[in-house]
This record gives C-alpha cells, structure tokens and sequence, in this order.
C-alpha cells in the first residue's frame, strides 16, 4: 500500500493524490470545508441568479409561536420555506432521533404555498418523520434552539443592546436542525425532480437552500421575539453579528453508511476536490495577487482555530497541535521565497508530509480556496445520476486485476484477530436508524448491515481462486450471487478510484465520527464539535451572506468564519 | 383495496429491504429495489409485485442469472414461459436496460419492444414470449420516467413488504439506547 500523497499521476502536470492516502478514515476524519462545498456553490449559484427572497408570511405571537413562509426564485421556479414555531417543554428538547417534538419544523415547499397547503403541513410538519408528505414537499426539517443563546440574544436586543461577541463566538447559532431529509423520504418529492431543475442539481442543493432560509427565521425569530418583549429599546442584529449567526446542526450515525452506500457519489465528491488541488499543485508560480491571497488566508485560518474551541478531549488536542503547527509554519509562506521556488504550490504541499494529517489537509482547502474561481467548475460534476450498474460480461481476470489494484487495503485485513471484526453496523428497530454494536456483547450481528466490504472482499477473492480466467461474471455470480453486491462495487472502482474508504468498517479502531466530518466538510460544515466518537454538532452558513447581502455573493468569511 | 402513494425512493427502500428480509443476497436485493422503481414508473404496483415474487427468492437468483447471461450473450433469448412472476423478470431487465447501454427488448407475437422505450408493463404480460437483447443499438432516446410520482401501492402488500424488510432489524435495547449517538446528554444549552 502506497503512503504517498503524489502517487498516482493522471496527466504529466495533473498529479492527483492516491486513493491510498486520501481515503483512510483517519484522513477523511480530517476534512475541511473546501469552495467546492455544497453551501458554497449554492451562495455562488443564488448571487449569480440575483435571488431575491420575500417574506409572504409572517404570523407569529409575542413569544415567536406561529406560521412564516419564505420565498425566493431560482432557476426559473418559485421555492418557498414553510416555518413552524411552537411551545416546547425542555424535557422534550432532545437532538436525537428518537425525539418526537421540537421548537420548530420546516418545510422546502415547491411553489408558494397556498392556505390549503399551509394547513396541511401544518398538520403534517411538526409531527416529522410520523406525518406524510407529498410531492410538491422538497425537503423536511426539524431545530430545536439553542436556548440559552437564543434567551442571551432576545434579552439583548430588548434591552437596546448587541449580544456579547464572546457568547456568539462560543455557539453561533440560534437554532440547530436534528434532520434535514430530502429525496422521497415520507413522501416527499424525489431527487430526479430537483435534478432536472436549473439551481437545485447539484448534491445537496435544496437541503443547503433550506437550512440558509432557516438561518434566515431564526434570524427574525430572535429579533421578533426581542421587539416584542420591549419595542421602545429594541435595535436590530448589527449586520457582522447576523451574518455570523448561523445554523447549527447535530448529526449522528444516520448519517456514517452514506458515503459506504454511495460509492460512485462519495468518488465524484472527492475527484472534484482533488482535481482542484492537482490544479493549483501544477501551477509552475504565483502571482503577486496569490500570494497576497495565501497570506490573506493563511491569517484566516489561523484566527478560525484561534476561535474553535471544543469540549471532546481528543479534538481539542488535535486542535491545539495544529494551532502550534500553522504558527510554526508560518514562515514556508513568506513571499519572497515562494517566489524564489518553482511550483510553489507543489513544495507547499511536499512540505507538510512532515506535518499532522490536520495540517495537510487544512493547507490542501486553503490553496483550493486561493484559486478562487479557477475551480468552480468542478462542482458541476459532483452529482451521481445513479450508482454504478453490474457488468456481467467481464472476464474474470480483468475483476481480479481491479481486486489486485483496487482493494489491496482490504486483502491485508487480518480477519482472524477479534479485533478486526470487534464491531458491526445495524439498523435498530427503533425509528429504523443505522446503529454501531459491539460484536461480543449487544445481539444483532446475525443482521448485521453489509459495510464489511473488506471482508466481502476477501470472501470473493477466496472463491475467485480456483475459477477459471475466462469465464465471465455472470457465470460465476450465477453459482455464487452473495458476491454480487462486492463485484459490483469493485467493477466501479475501475473508473471511480475515490469510491471507497479504504479502511475496515468493522474495527475497533473504526470510529463513524470520521465519516461524519468527511461528509458535513463536503457540506460546507465548520467548528466540527464531537459530543463522543459517534455524534457531532456543525455549524453551517456561519459568516455566510444573509438574504439581504445575497446578491454580492461570497464574503471572506464563507470558507472558515471568523468572528473579527 | 386501499392503497397508499409512496415516493419512488420509498418503493426502492422498501423492496430492497424486503428482499433482503426475505433472505436475499445484498447485491440481489439492490437489483429488486431498482426493478420495483422501473415497474412502478410504468403502471405497475411494484411492491405487490415484488412480495409475490419473494415467495420463491429462488426463482428471483434464477432470473437475474439468467438476464446477465443474456447480458454478455451467454444465452440469446430468455423464453417467458416457466417464469410464475414474468412482472420482476421484466422489471430486472427493464433496470439493467435503463441503467446501461444494453438493448434488453419484450419480443411478442409478431413484434419486438425495447424496454427502454416501453411506457407500460402491466397490460403486456400475457402477450411476451421472451426477452432477449437486440444486436443492435438502440437509436432512439429512453423514456425518461412518464410521472413524478409511482403506481399506488396496495397497502396489504405494503404492509406485507415493511413485515419482510422487519426481519432485518434489530430490536431496541438498553444497551443499544445507551450507545447510540447523542445518548446521555442534555440539549438544553
């Protein structure tokens, strides 16, 4: 197994780095938000469209209860955000799945809803995953506030006054999603719809557009709330403090089987980014204007770990390394000698293979986000419009040479030791949610879900053994079907080199909190904060343009958000 | 007969899961799931189709064996009769068809249809005689699917499948409450 970041060369000048290194879990595990981000390219996607969003609705009571829609224009259709805000006792407020009551609900409607639908989801949003839903329902969520900050920043702006900059650089947010659901999930419109759709193409584009409209009510939510309680002393958010006011989100293991279950997805998602960094890797030298731009940003960084702090011991470990590591490495940017060097990029890059996996891969988002637009677009081609179908026509050698090339990770897995089968991943009965057990002490494994693709791996590899080179795959998943799903993940690898986590699923050393933070930094996601090895709380759109500043587009802060 | 309207994901993850309740491989199930949203986008209530043809899972291994034989040109026509569920043998080669550049076609008396560009499953049934795939590529586009939302489903058979999809799950306990994400903190903050 190749641990070199520049191993696999694609074009002369396109180095990208090899699936080896980039797809280990401990390495994902690392993941910044990058300009490719979804949250980002739909900022960039509603300035260009000049989006402008309206408030049709707003009818709520003194308290901040009740009903408001908004609604924007994009792509040529009308989408509208159906909010619902009600009372809710704190023994009920709970970010885990099997909660079944929060402060509000929302809907992404298509459209602009009439009385009739209003009331129908009103019926249907606030009971969640227990109403039902139809097709002009895009997306389905559901926050709870952060209560105490929501308390500090209402009283604050009752009182004439802004919200202490030191508390809102703690949360952040006033509100934080427990679920954002989207494609048919209870009904809801499926995800072939919105692929037809200019704007909402993209992944994750009508669920990035929800929770950005959802930031925006808990916006007015709070500043609602506020003027209610003392309309003579109230004063607004100022505008630095509302657009670093952004939406949390608590996530957990619902979310980890994802980028296993989505190979050709996971790849399009992580060829797109390195693509970029190949990119800016070949270029022979910087201009000035880059090099302003680096250190500009090289700035940033340093003051955004500067401000993120977290409870989870180990994180903040990793967090303070890397602050001492970017301090330390401060001078590899001094202009004078990158400019002195050729590929200044590529040396920066070489460099930090003596650096924690962290810093390499904070540096790989930072040079992705100095080439501004260069790389824009690669968020074209993120989307999967399937994942890969079975080819039953292969020769058997040719599978075993995608084996052999492909997924020697999962051939040196030493399945004898318990270690290596220590845990397993299933779905509970219970709200039907993906879980993570212990092998020898919780029941279930005899259900246990297939994420073992290294040990499918080698079960094929065993019974492909005394087969003969010629014969094709269908004859040979004719005598043994249980290895259809693997074969079928393996012919994918052969054009999608990224599909894979190269690192077995089922190991002690297994932790989901890294596949979480692989796929919420493609979000867009910052200020990861891990509440145990299987659940994290996120902040999205922190530092983002709000409604009213959309139409400039990108601020500096929509990559690592600093409070200044 | 009751029936409820689900989304095109739902029919899939209900047919997937059923399929895997009913003690299919993975990799089968998957491929029961994309037939029950190819039929379901043509008339058909797939999931009705989809729990009968589980009531013999072997004829379903046969079947996919059988269309990926086809597939490579291992055999040159799949005859339609002995099939009990001609429905889910259409419905797996009508999702290999849409998903790749094979040109899977019904042949009926006197004519061949490609299933790409079928529109309909259901009333064709008695008349196919066979499947087979044409030597030739097909020149016109697919029919993209014909409606944003699937055939009903008949809630008996819906219940049926979430009762196979059932078997797959793991029963709650403290235990695994304990240890699940977000376990046994407060989220009034």
């Amino acid at each position: 197994m190749n641990n070199r970041a520049t191993a696999i060369t694609t074009a002369p000048e396109l180095a990208m780095r090899s699936p080896d290194v980039v797809m280990r879990l401990r390495r994902i595990g690392a993941s910044f938000p990058t300009r490719l981000s979804f949250l980002r390219s739909l900022i960039r996607r509603l300035a260009s469209g000049g989006a402008t969003v309206r408030r049709p609705l707003w009818r709520l009571d003194d308290q901040g209860f009740g009903d408001a829609v908004y609604t924007l224009e994009l792509g040529g259709h009308d989408y509208s955000l159906v909010a619902f805000s009600c009372p809710l006792p704190d023994e009920k407020r709970s970010d885990r799945v099997i909660a079944e009551a929060w402060d509000t609900s929302f809907v992404l409607y298509d459209g602009i809803p009439d009385d009739a639908e209003t009331e129908r989801l009103r019926e249907n949003a606030p009971r969640q995953e227990a109403g039902r839903f139809g097709p002009r329902d895009l997306v389905l969520s559901r926050a709870n506030k952060s209560v105490r900050f929501f308390e500090h920043v209402a009283d604050s702006l009752a009182r004439g006054r802004q919200p202490e900059r030191e508390r809102l650089g703690e949360v952040g947010y006033l509100l934080r999603t427990t679920a954002v659901y989207g494609n048919g999930k209870f009904g809801i419109a499926d995800r072939f719809v919105l692929a037809e759709r200019e704007g909402l193409a993209g992944p994750f584009q009508a669920e990035m557009l929800t929770v950005w409209l959802i930031r925006e009510f808990s916006h007015d939510l709070v500043e609602h709330v506020a003027r209610s309680r003392a309309p003579e002393t109230f004063v607004p958010l100022a505008p630095e403090l509302r657009r670093h006011i952004g939406v949390g989100n608590s996530t957990g293991l619902g979310m980890a089987p994802f980028l296993a279950n989505h190979p050709q997805l996971l790849n399009n998602w992580v060829f797109a980014r390195e693509t970029a960094l190949a990119r800016v890797r070949s270029k022979r030298y910087l201009d000035a204007a880059s090099l302003d731009r680096l250190a500009e940003l090289w700035r940033q960084a340093g003051m955004h770990l500067d401000q993120w702090s977290v409870e989870d011991d180990a994180l903040m470990a990793r967090i303070l390394g890397l602050r001492g590591e970017w301090a330390e490495a401060q001078a590899w940017i001094d202009p004078a000698r990158l400019r002195a060097v050729s590929s200044p990029v590529a040396s920066l890059l070489e460099r930090s293979q003596f650096m924690s996996v962290d810093f390499q891969e904070l540096l790989a988002a930072l040079v992705i986000e100095m080439a501004g637009t260069e790389n824009d677009d690669l968020a074209d081609g993120m989307a999967a419009v399937r994942e890969a179908t079975l080819q039953p026509g292969m020769r058997l050698a040719a599978l075993r040479r995608l084996l052999r090339d492909h997924y020697g990770w999962a051939l040196i897995v030493a399945f004898d030791r318990p270690a290596e089968t220590a845990q397993f991943w299933y779905v509970s009965e219970e709200k039907l949610e993906p879980r993570l057990g212990r092998r020898t002490s919780e029941p279930g494994a005899d259900l246990e879900l297939p994420l073992d693709i290294a040990r499918q791996v080698q079960g094929l590899a065993a019974d492909l053994a005394d087969e003969p080179e010629t014969q094709t795959v269908a004859a040979f998943l004719a005598r043994f079907p249980q290895h259809r799903h693997v074969v079928r993940r393996i012919q994918t690898a052969a054009t999608a080199p990224y599909s894979e986590i190269r690192d077995n699923l089922l190991s002690d050393r297994c932790l989901p909190i890294n596949m979480l933070r692989c796929k919420l930094a493609f979000f867009g996601a910052s200020k990861f904060d891990p509440r145990s090895d299987r659940w994290t709380r996120i902040t999205l759109f922190q530092g983002a343009p709000t409604a009213g500043e959309i139409a400039a587009g990108e601020t500096d802060d929509c990559w690592l958000p600093v409070l200044r | 007969m009751t029936t409820i309207q689900l989304s095109y994901n739902e029919v899939l993850t209900v047919a997937r899961k059923a399929a895997g309740g009913a003690g299919l491989p993975h990799g089968v199930a998957e491929d029961v799931g994309e037939a029950a949203v190819w039929l379901s986008a043509r008339g058909v209530d797939a999931v009705s189709i989809v729990v009968d043809a589980l009531g013999s899972p072997a004829e379903i291994l046969g079947a996919q064996a059988a269309i990926d034989a086809l597939c490579c040109g291992e055999t040159a026509e799949i005859a339609a009769e002995g099939w009990n569920c001609r429905l889910m043998l259409i419905g797996l080669a009508g999702a290999v068809a849409a998903g790749t550049e094979m040109n899977l076609a019904v042949r009926k008396a006197g004519n061949v249809e490609p299933l790409a560009r079928m529109v309909t499953a259901e009333a064709l049934v008695p008349s196919v005689v066979g499947l087979l795939l044409l030597p030739f590529a097909d020149d016109g586009a697919p029919t993209p699917l014909r409606s944003h939302r699937p055939a009903a489903t008949d809630a008996a058979a819906y219940a049926a499948a979430l009762g196979l999809a059932a078997k797959t799950y793991v029963p709650a306990s403290e235990l695994s409450r304990a240890r699940g994400a977000g376990a046994g903190t407060t989220d009034n903050d």
